[in-house]
């Protein structure tokens, strides 16, 4: 028992020579994230306050896709969306289509606490958010030179870049890494509970490199890209499309509730099951236990447990199992 | 070969006062999208095709709400959702806040067929279905005289606003009362029942290759906010498909989702190892906590399943070897 939490900055096909420039300020962004959560966790805030500010910190990073940051649309505008999920209570909120809001994920949590709904989108959430008074910022905010060239690089790549189920006609399946080697990246998220054994889990993204206007991804589908239970809280992230279908979040709990497994087997099958390179999460169990696991090369990701047990890491170390990077803590 | 089973569902929560002539109306629209998809099942159509015609047919009928007949926002307007899940691959397709397309539903096929994406909403969804040339209509054509009234209704009512959880004063919720002489107090997504459109549609089939499909179409709850998603599209919660069964669900929304009902008569069948109409209860028993739905479901081997915790489900199944059934209430 006790405390715990994880937090991931996306997960994809990263190359090991990804620059500097563009490794350090997200390692030291999971970094002081980590330390900000546990710090909450050890003045014994509540698990959903936890995700929610460690979400809210990640979303102000410009070196994420979330909030400030965010990844744009065809159109060239940013449209991001966030879920939280309370896992005793199985509160949840979401949202989609946001385009002033600063924090995605707090108006999130509005919806859950304020409306008798779970899921506002597009202008009814953008109108929900001024009756609540949220902070907004002009569109610019978000939109950073990183991503104005990850758009213009993609458009010129005439790719669709998320479109790996079906290749474009006179294509061959693409799988190439993109240009900068992590555009697929960046969604955040953040699970935790607490002392009291609250569990909470928060996700939220700028959605993919021009995907088109009104598309939705997992991370605001309740049972996709984020849930939590009485039992563990999962935040997700990779091919959105995939996350949908695997129902990978509810998935790993289900295996717990259903099957009996422990966590860390709940989420290894689950990330197993889906096809390599789309796939990664971060959970904690109601017992204290962390699991951090994807099928992709790489996880931005980081943990850490009232035993003491802390990591922050991108690629995951050669000869880790056939079924991609696992990281995997147990609380004793 | 395996053999084809069908289930087709117009909601979940139904005012146990409907008058008689409104209830032999629901079942004659439920016999007859019935009727067409079996039609189509015993003609060796898939699973995938025949959910989606037969949701159709569904969405086109005034009766239900979904398509034409659709709930409306506190605005007024019209936005629909709808899904759709291939069980084989476990594709799918999404929409919502759409507000002039036709039929909703196969906007979702073609999202799932056509676009890179699993969902799209709103404009992108509207510019989508304009890209693919589908029937679209002015938003006048889903609204209904029968809507107008009852949005009327549900503003005095002055519900929906307010945390539904809580009962009305003097009221009690749905099930407790079911069976009771008096059911002016029942109260469902925060509406009293004799407001509250249920009327979301949906369909789960299996054909004779033993592939599964459901789909899910609805105009959401009367007097809803703009903006609002309810779990009508979303995958595995209103709608769900894969190997083991297809599961299409309706009733209060939020606790659908709470609860990722679809997909959980799937695990619980996968994980559990239960058969299709035990995983089905136990959904409904363990699954819903205080909020009020049904769903329908087909196994892959051809069984048909249906279940709700509320007043009344409008339904219909049929099964290969002759079974059919059209029916509302328990």
């Amino acid at each position: 028992m006790g405390w715990a939490l994880a937090l991931h900055g996306g997960a994809g096909d990263v190359p090991r020579t990804l620059p500097p420039e563009l490794r350090e300020p997200r390692l030291a962004t999971l970094r002081r994230c980590l330390d900000l959560g546990a710090a909450a966790l050890r003045d014994g805030r509540t698990a959903l306050d936890v995700v929610e500010l460690v979400v809210r910190e990640l979303e102000d990073c410009p070196h994420f896709n979330a909030g400030r940051g965010s990844v744009l649309t065809a159109a060239g505008t940013v449209e991001m969306e966030a879920c939280v999920m309370e896992g005793a209570t199985l509160r949840c909120g979401a949202v989609s289509g946001l385009s002033t809001v600063a924090n995605a994920v707090s108006l999130a949590r509005l919806v859950m606490e304020r409306t008798p709904h779970i899921y506002l989108a597009f202008d009814g959430a953008e109108a929900f958010a001024r009756d609540q008074g949220v902070e907004t910022k002009d569109p610019s905010h978000f939109i950073t030179e990183h991503n104005i060239e990850r758009l213009r690089q993609a458009k010129e790549a005439n790719r669709v870049q998320i479109d790996y189920t079906q290749p474009l006609k006179g294509q061959q399946a693409q799988k190439e890494t993109p240009a900068d080697g992590n555009s697929q990246t960046g969604t955040v998220g953040c699970v935790a509970v607490d002392a009291a054994g609250n569990l909470a889990t928060a996700t939220s993204t700028g959605g993919l490199v021009n995907k088109m206007a009104g598309r939705i991804g997992d991370t605001p589908v309740v049972g996709a890209g984020t849930y939590a239970n009485a039992l563990c809280a999962v935040s997700a992230t990779g091919k959105g499309e995939e996350i949908i279908r695997h129902t990978v979040a509810r998935d790993v709990a289900a295996l717990m509730e259903h099957r009996g497994l422990p966590l860390r087997d709940a989420a290894k099958r689950v990330v197993a099951g889906a096809p390599r390179g789309t796939v990664g999460l971060v959970a904690v169990s109601r017992g204290g236990e962390v699991c951090m696991a994807h099928n992709t090369t790489a996880m931005f990701r980081a943990c850490a447990t009232e035993a003491g047990h802390a990591e922050v890491g991108i690629w995951t170390d050669a000869g880790a199992g056939a079924d991609g990077g696992e990281s995997v803590s147990a609380a004793l | 070969m395996a053999r084809w089973a069908i289930a087709i569902h117009g909601g979940a929560g139904v005012d146990p006062n409907l008058p008689e002539s409104r209830q032999d109306e629901a079942k004659r629209v439920l016999a007859r999208c019935l009727q067409a998809g079996v039609d189509m099942l015993r003609a060796g159509a898939s699973a995938l095709d025949v959910v989606e015609a037969v949701v159709r047919e569904l969405e086109t009928d005034p009766f239900f709400n979904s398509g034409r007949g659709s709930a409306l926002t506190r605005r007024g307007t019209v936005e629909m959702e709808a899904s759709i899940m291939d069980g084989r691959g476990r594709r799918c397709g999404a929409v919502s806040g759409v507000s002039t397309v036709k039929n909703p539903v196969s906007l979702a096929r073609r999202v799932m067929d056509k676009s890179p994406h699993s969902y799209l909403a709103f404009e992108g969804a509207e510019e989508f279905a304009r890209e693919q040339g589908l029937e679209t209509v002015d938003n006048s054509y889903f609204i209904t005289e029968d809507n107008v009234g009852m949005l009327k209704l549900a503003k005095e009512a002055g519900s929906i606003l307010f945390d539904y959880r809580i009962p009305l004063a003097g009221t009690d919720t749905c099930s407790a009362l079911a069976g009771a002489d008096n059911h002016k107090g029942m109260v469902m997504n925060g509406l009293p029942i004799s407001i509250y459109a249920p009327e979301t549609v949906g369909c789960a089939a299996v054909d004779s290759s033993g592939f599964t499909a459901a789909a899910t179409s609805t105009g959401g709850l009367m007097n809803k906010m703009t903006g609002r998603i309810g779990d009508s599209p979303l995958i595995g919660s209103g709608t769900y498909a894969c190997g083991a069964c297809a599961v299409s669900c309706t009733g209060e929304g939020e606790a659908i989702i709470r609860s990722t009902l679809a997909r959980d008569v799937a695990a619980v069948m996968e994980y559990k190892g239960l058969p299709l109409q035990e995983a089905v209860d136990y959904c409904v028993k363990e699954r819903l906590d205080e909020g009020f739905a049904g769903l329908i479901a087909v196994s892959s081997t051809g069984e048909v399943a249906y279940g709700f915790n509320c007043t009344g489900m409008f339904r219909g199944c049929a099964t290969e070897d002759g079974f059919m059934e059209v029916g509302i209430w328990e």
